[in-house]
């Protein structure tokens, strides 16, 4: 709460979903695509085909284009979203896990150096002047380092759904491996698996030749439906892990859960069956198309999964320590006694005054909605939520969060404040209606 | 609201550090220059490439155009590697003094998080430059200059957070500018410090032109010709020492510039006043001069050594500029959080040896398996 408070005309918790799920879907494609490529190669070894090798060679450059940079600069991208939304929440992650982030930092080096190995010496391999041996090797480190980034990540993210021992304790190893790390590694596993073959079907669709590419097509398509099993078990075994604070929030299907929760159960069938409509054979104009509806597929489905594990956690950033909006539970009891103005010197003010009521209102509700609310624009918005709510209806509102509305944070703060962010809201919300 | 922000105040208590400072310190300035090595090649050559692109007329084949091609191909495959090693000094960054970058970041919000566009922008500008003139044609120049313009401006963003990050009296202008748009301007060693850092790019990218062509040439690679007739790889040795030179002779300039911009008392810790810092600066200075006499003598990798030393350097003197300069604001925000210890309710943190092992461990691995990567890739090069 001692941070200052990136004012934005939308909320942040919106964008860094944005980039957060077209990050999750290229890195989880990444990680699948390592064991593609080096199975792929072997198949294209095995049967001495050198269209197939030619097509690995390809798509191993796409790998390169998509996954290493747009992959590796979205990933820091999500960092810094996170660290200017919610700063106290980074920093406690950063603190923590310094090592847990660093050790995942020499993987995605390794992983680097490995792709570009592998790409650049991929001719290389086909004309004999590198072992297959040592360029299947390097194909292998690439598929175990992108593996063992996920294996970081995972805990890490699993963490702040589910700290489990770590709220007793304070250990590393707890909240590394708390109680949804492993359900959440074969979950995660298995969809990186079906993303690296949903990403294959599109470029085996352009090999040339229509027998190699009869055949890719369907291999690719095998990647696609396989993983399901693991994913399906996944998916179960993850839910069940979920001590039931949190299966009930999912449970709950707020209005913004709900759309996701409802998607995911039936886009993930959908998915199954696009990719076993590649079994049957169409013409490549259908096919095109079909590759283009299964990988949105593809995206709604991580979207879908990765939206609903973030809104399972509410109304915590890290479950049972730190609310979303970064104020930790230790801050609450002086934040509601001495006012969450006593915490900070970035509104400016220490107290509230008819001057400044509306500014305090403001700031209050930068540093206390903002992380999830929109105000006249989209996820939660507050004005159809707070119109004709009036001054005494929003606080009432404010008071009860936290106690009748367990899916919010207490309002932090004394009934000044309280009542200064309500006077904000309604002045913010007549603005908009009046417009 | 306008109120008046006091300086001390805004600066957050941090939370507690898993290790020994030093520690961290170390890492932090270790990884810092091998990140600074790579992002001096991406953006010297990037600039160089740029300058060749505009002067030599545009001929698909021609030799010089395809070796203008092919040192740009280089730029995107050391920006991936640039964005690797920036991750760990901005970890550590975060971990020793996340109380000033979180807060300077949010309040330079919209740049900071632009870096992430402008960076991925120009790996694809010069991804294409560098597949191939067909791809392109002429419009190469367009390409790589609107790259280089993103690089720019990517380094005027890190430049100002760099500064902003120092100077707690700066951020009140959140007052006034809540939604992350804050620049540093009114920072007087901003332009010379994001200039030092440019020109310093443009001399380490002529060491990459210069050490590119000395390595084909080494190995026999096939013979370029100039403009002007056929010339060999010398020619491009001569051209890549050229912008060193030239560049290095401007840092003196731009060097003392940033020096004296600094507010006084920490122009003084480079001029006798902090034994590290001063001993620092002068065997900087030895070594520039070193680097200046090879590049005379066209001993390529001699002033490359020699130029790697003087960033380390730099690197160590910009870590005490950065402690003197917090001085007053780090000891106060560290005593806060020794007094009133904000990190988890009454608890430890344990578990950090085992984790920090497992980093060791990792890194040892990494590197072996890095190293075996890059002795593969070596060893089927010279079998061609």
């Amino acid at each position: 709460m001692q941070y200052p408070v990136w004012q934005l005309p939308v909320n942040g918790g919106l964008l860094i979903a944005l980039i957060s799920v077209i990050h999750v879907f290229v890195a989880q494609f990444a990680v699948g695509g390592g064991f593609f490529l080096v199975m792929a190669e072997r198949k294209g070894h095995a049967e001495g085909s050198n269209e197939i090798l030619q097509w690995v060679k390809r798509h191993s450059r796409f790998f390169v284009l998509l996954t290493m940079v747009f992959g590796g600069v979205t990933g820091v991208g999500i960092w810094l979203i996170i660290s200017l939304v919610s700063p106290a929440a980074t920093s406690q992650l950063v603190h923590l896990f310094l090592y847990g982030w660093a050790t995942e930092w020499v993987f995605f080096l390794g992983e680097i150096v490995a792709l570009l190995v592998y790409y650049y010496t991929f001719q290389r391999c086909i004309s004999g002047r590198m072992s297959k041996k040592d360029h299947m090797t390097a194909g292998w480190l690439y598929a175990l380092f992108a593996f063992l980034s996920l294996f970081m990540i995972n805990g890490i993210i699993g963490f702040m759904l589910t700290p489990g021992e770590w709220l007793r304790t304070g250990d590393f190893w707890d909240g590394f491996f708390n109680p949804t790390f492993w359900p959440a590694l074969v979950f995660r596993s298995a969809l990186c698996l079906l993303l690296a073959g949903l990403f294959a079907m599109i470029t085996a669709l352009r090999i040339p030749n229509p027998e190699t590419r009869e055949t890719m097509v369907r291999w690719s398509a095998r990647w696609v439906c396989l993983p399901f099993v693991g994913l399906l078990a996944g998916a179960a075994w993850y839910f069940a892990a979920l001590p039931p604070a949190q299966q009930a929030m999912i449970l709950r299907r707020t209005e913004d859960i709900r759309p996701f929760a409802l998607a995911w159960p039936v886009v993930t069938p959908l998915l199954f069956l696009g990719g076993l409509a590649f079994f049957v054979k169409a013409g490549g104009r259908a096919r095109a198309v079909l590759a283009g509806v299964v990988l949105l597929l593809g995206l709604a489905q991580v979207g879908a999964f990765e939206w609903v594990r973030e809104t399972g956690r509410r109304p915590w950033v890290i479950h049972g320590y730190m609310y979303s909006n970064g104020i930790r539970v230790a801050d609450v009891e002086r934040m509601q006694r001495d006012g969450a103005l006593s915490l900070t010197a970035w509104a400016g003010t220490r107290e509230v005054t008819d001057a400044n009521r509306l500014d305090v209102g403001r700031f209050l509700w930068a540093q206390q909605c903002s992380s999830c609310h929109g105000m006249g624009n989209p996820m939660l918005d507050m004005v159809p939520r707070a119109a004709k709510r009036g001054v005494a209806g929003m606080e009432a509102q404010l008071a009860g969060q936290g106690r009748l509305l367990s899916y919010m944070p207490p309002f932090c703060g004394t009934p000044a404040e309280r009542n200064a962010l309500a006077v904000y809201i309604v002045h913010e919300v007549e603005r908009h209606l009046a417009r | 609201m306008t109120p008046a922000l006091p300086p001390a105040a805004l600066v957050p208590t941090p939370d507690p550090i898993p290790g020994p400072w030093g520690w961290f310190q170390a890492l932090l300035l270790l990884i810092f220059v091998v990140h600074l090595l790579f992002m001096n090649v991406v953006l010297g050559t990037s600039v160089i490439t740029l300058f060749r692109s505009w002067r030599t007329p545009f001929s698909p084949n021609d030799q010089v155009n395809v070796d203008i091609r092919e040192t740009a191909a280089w730029v995107p495959r050391a920006m991936a590697l640039a964005v690797n090693f920036g991750v760990p000094p901005l970890l550590f960054l975060q971990v020793l003094y996340g109380q000033f970058i979180y807060a300077s970041s949010i309040l330079m919000a919209v740049w900071w998080l632009g870096i992430v566009g402008f960076v991925m922008m120009a790996y694809y500008g010069f991804y294409l430059y560098g597949l191939g003139h067909a791809v392109l044609g002429p419009r190469r120049t367009l390409v790589a200059g609107i790259s280089v313009a993103l690089l720019l401006v990517n380094a005027f963003v890190l430049t100002n957070n760099a500064t902003l990050m120092l100077d707690p009296a700066r951020w009140t202008g959140y007052a006034a500018s809540p939604g992350g748009t804050l620049l540093n301007w009114g920072e007087p060693s901003l332009l010379p410090r994001y200039l030092h850092m440019v020109v310093g790019a443009v001399a380490v990218g002529g060491l990459f032109v210069a050490g590119r062509a000395q390595l084909l040439q080494n190995a026999g690679g096939p013979v370029a010709s100039g403009p002007q007739g056929p010339q060999d790889w010398e020619l491009r040795i001569t051209e890549g020492l050229a912008w060193f030179t030239h560049a290095t002779y401007a840092q003196f300039v731009l060097g003392t510039w940033f020096l004296f911009s600094l507010p006084g008392h920490l122009t003084k810790l480079f001029m006798g006043g902090h034994g590290l810092a001063t001993g620092a600066f002068a065997l900087g200075l030895a070594g520039t001069a070193l680097a200046l006499f090879a590049a005379r003598r066209r001993r390529v990798w001699l002033a490359a050594g020699a130029t790697t030393g003087v960033i380390f350097l730099m690197a160590a003197m910009r870590a005490v500029l950065r402690d003197a300069w917090l001085a007053p604001h780090l000891n106060g925000s560290m005593a806060r959080a020794a007094a009133a210890p904000i990190h988890p309710p009454q608890l430890p943190m344990t578990g950090q040896d085992g984790a920090a092992a497992l980093f060791v461990a990792s890194l040892v691995a990494g590197a072996a398996a890095v190293w075996w990567l890059v002795v593969i890739a070596r060893r089927s090069g010279k079998e061609a």
